[in-house]
């Protein structure tokens, strides 16, 4: 609970900065008892507790008010840490100077409520769990990434995912589940979006997986199509887009057998509905066809 | 101390330790009796003076030295087995002994040097691949060396290529279609460790039995056999104790069916003429016919110091080694010619016509033409009997005659025992297939948290979407 200090730490930790809301869902708190825990969270970041600290966001789309809070480890947080032995956690601090930081992190906070949402789902349902996650601050810390990707013509080119999540079932029957995120705005137009479906594409294709993971377990990439930026209008519409320019893009490279590793939703990052709805569709290429699918459902 | 041979006048034939030191190469004919020398005398005789000993045989030699041993009385036999490794290269009765392709001498091994080996070794058992301009030795080495490079810092094997990359230039993947799709293969050259420690065979004195005698293409298995046999001696150092080893039927390492191959005359030169003095083997190389390699392999065959003949297929097979072994003496006499003179001026009467009287003033050698000496030294080789043998001895002038017949007179591997003792020392010696691939699975299972454990599900992608972590 919110009482358990060093709980609290660690997670806001591991995710390196949390909205009220996101820390709220995480501890199953009500939605109606924010105002209660958005109070706590803010003692805990006073001068003479520093167990977090405050930091503004802009808010994502809206040119003026808006701004929201997040929370980030602060200087008693990572010293109760330190004390506990959790060297290997404590990640290099984030967000240190300003009080306030870029809007361009809300990429990194959507990544955080899909990963999130995964945990909540996972405590909630018996014999699940996740197994392994990698939030996009990861990535950005992680020295392999950008991986490089050379193409046919010799160019090099690299690519960064946004985030990791992998699921264990207790169940012997089930196989594990991992996946990478990839979290589209909609600032991406077409091109530079065929342009990051052929990385991944290669990444895989040429065993960037396995080096990079040290794993050759890998059931696709999760696009969420969130259609905030760029003329697509809605998510659902974004959502097309992403799926048609990658069959294009799979087709052009003749690796339309690669069509299943890549799916989409247009559902929001922060929706339980992702692990249990069929919100999730494939391009229409190769093995796949234009149905709704669940998340844990492999086709191909 | 010396090898004795026994000679057809009871006379004692002597080979030298010095002289085993610069090699033999024996030529002789099926059903010569060359297996039965080369396994119940020259290797029983360096097994029993506990010289490490190896063998590379199909079958007749190894059956030979097996077959004496057991003949022994039991408590000396008893002694003796403990120092016989046999490895049957086909694997046998689902036991292998691993020769795995990627192992390290000592723990400083590059691991460039350890991925490169296997490389170097399928463009050796295929010289085309040399020449190849797309997909030959240049595609090969640009993803086996770097990926094997990978493969050894896991301590992974190279059947686990595929795992890696999914971009195997044709020419690779089918090299390693064996070791994916045969399940003995696979456990015989990706297992972790090799089933056979040189440094053992010397500190144990043992002899190792290398028997292909069950596989149809053995070219890969002797030639991967042999150049780990030497990558140890080499790593060894040089003028170490001596090691005996004998490879009969040489012709199994001669990749192709051309006579003609650079790869294997540069590896037989290299062994003849630096390996073998340089590290102190006692090298014995033996096969049919000099017809069965080109000119530039039979003139470093024939460079060794001691050569031992026995029947010769053909006449053409004789005369080449005639050649060789005869030393020409210009001065030989076939015969001599009568020099007659004549007194044109002789007359019975004056009434006679004058005739010429022909007389005899002397009488001239003609001596035998190099030709005619060599083709008599290629009629003695032909006409060899079964069990006789000549040996010459480079630096003495006398070409020695011997006979192996009245030894151990119609005594001959026991065809009915044999299979049992081969097969009990495999199951002795070796691992079980089930046993070393449940190892292979187990090593590439990954440490942390993430680890497929079924097979990828398209041959082409190189993830899998089945597996399950480990669990801690």
């Amino acid at each position: 609970m919110l009482n358990d200090e060093l709980i609290l730490v660690r997670l806001v930790n591991t995710y390196e900065a949390l909205t009220i809301r996101q820390i709220g869902r995480r501890f199953h708190l009500s939605e109606n008892s924010y105002t209660g825990y958005s109070k706590k969270l803010a003692d805990y970041a006073k001068p003479d507790d520093q167990l977090l600290d405050e930091r503004w966001i802009p808010h994502p789309t809206s040119a003026r008010g808006g701004a929201i809070k997040v929370y980030i480890v602060g200087k008693r947080g990572r010293a109760l840490l330190k004390s506990h032995g959790i060297h290997s956690e404590v990640k290099r601090a984030r967000f240190q100077r300003n009080t306030s930081i870029s809007k361009h992190n809300w990429h990194a906070f959507w990544v955080n409520d899909v990963l999130l949402g995964a945990q909540i789902w996972a405590d909630r349902t018996e014999g699940v769990e996740v197994a392994a996650q990698m939030t996009d601050f990861d990535f950005d810390r992680d020295t392999r990434f950008p991986y490089p990707i050379k193409w046919g013509d010799g160019s090099e080119h690299g690519t960064k995912m946004d985030g990791l999540l992998a699921f264990a079932f207790e169940d012997e029957d089930k196989y594990d589940k991992q996946f990478l995120v990839e979290l589209e705005t909609g600032s991406h137009e077409e091109v530079p979006l065929r342009e990051k479906v052929k990385n991944l594409a290669l990444f895989i294709h040429s065993g960037g997986f396995q080096r990079a993971f040290g794993s050759d377990l890998f059931n696709g990439f999760l696009f969420f199509a969130m259609g905030i930026y760029g003329n697509y209008g809605t998510a659902e519409m974004h959502r097309k887009v992403v799926l048609k320019e990658t069959a294009i893009q799979l087709s052009e490279m003749g690796l339309q057998d690669y069509a299943p590793f890549f799916r989409a939703t247009s559902c929001p990052p922060d929706s339980q509905n992702l692990f249990i709805d069929p919100v999730w569709y494939f391009p229409a290429c190769g093995p796949c066809n234009y149905d709704d699918y669940r998340l844990f459902v492999d086709v191909g | 101390m010396t090898l004795s041979l026994a000679s057809t006048n009871d006379k004692l034939l002597w080979l030298s330790d010095e002289h085993r030191e610069y090699g033999i190469h024996m030529v002789a004919n099926r059903g010569s009796g060359k297996s039965r020398f080369l396994g119940r005398y020259l290797a029983f005789a360096d097994f029993l003076r506990g010289v490490p000993t190896v063998i590379f045989d199909k079958g007749s030699t190894i059956d030979n030295f097996l077959d004496k041993v057991s003949r022994l009385p039991p408590e000396l036999r008893k002694k003796l087995w403990s120092r016989i490794r046999y490895v049957d290269l086909a694997g046998l009765d689902g036991y292998v002994v691993p020769f795995p392709l990627y192992y390290r001498l000592g723990p400083d091994d590059d691991p460039l040097t350890v991925a490169d080996r296997f490389v170097q070794t399928i463009i050796k058992t295929d010289p085309n691949l040399a020449n190849a301009s797309v997909q030959g030795k240049g595609a090969i080495e640009d993803v086996a060396q770097p990926i094997g490079v990978e493969l050894v810092q896991r301590g992974w094997q190279v059947t686990e290529l595929d795992r890696l990359t999914h971009n195997i230039p044709p020419t690779l993947r089918v090299k390693l279609i064996p070791f994916v799709h045969s399940q003995t293969q696979r456990a015989i050259y990706g297992a972790s460790t090799p089933g056979i420690d040189w440094q053992k065979v010397i500190d144990n004195k043992e002899i190792v039995l290398l028997d292909y005698r069950r596989l149809e293409k053995p070219q890969f298995a002797i030639i991967w056999a042999l150049s780990y046999f030497l990558a140890f001696i080499r790593h060894r150092g040089l003028y170490q104790t001596p090691i005996s080893i004998i490879i009969d039927e040489l012709k199994a390492f001669k990749a192709g069916q051309s006579t003609s191959s650079d790869v294997f005359f540069d590896d037989m030169d290299v062994l003849v003429n630096t390996t073998m003095r340089e590290h102190n083997l006692w090298l014995t190389l033996a096969h049919q016919s000099m017809a069965q390699f080109d000119d530039r392999v039979g003139e470093v065959l024939m460079s060794m110091n001691t050569q031992i003949l026995g029947t010769a297929g053909s006449r053409r097979s004789a005369t080449q080694i005639a050649q060789e072994l005869t030393k020409v003496d210009p001065l030989k006499i076939k015969r001599t010619r009568n020099v007659y003179g004549n007194d044109p001026y002789y007359a019975k009467s004056t009434h006679s016509i004058p005739t010429p009287s022909y007389f005899v003033i002397e009488e001239e050698p003609v001596e035998f033409t190099a030709g005619e000496q060599i083709r008599e030294v290629a009629e003695k080789i032909y006409e060899l009997k079964p069990f006789t043998f000549i040996m010459r001895v480079r630096g003495e002038d006398e070409v020695q005659r011997f006979s192996i017949a009245h030894i151990e007179k119609d005594i001959y591997p026991d065809k009915n025992l044999l299979p049992e003792i081969r097969k009990k020392l495999m199951q002795r010696d070796g691992r079980k297939i089930t046993d070393v691939l449940a190892e292979i699975a187990a090593r590439t299972a990954q440490p942390s948290q993430q680890l497929p454990a079924a097979p990828s599900q398209s041959s082409t992608i190189p993830v899998t979407t089945k597996g399950k972590f480990k669990r801690p």
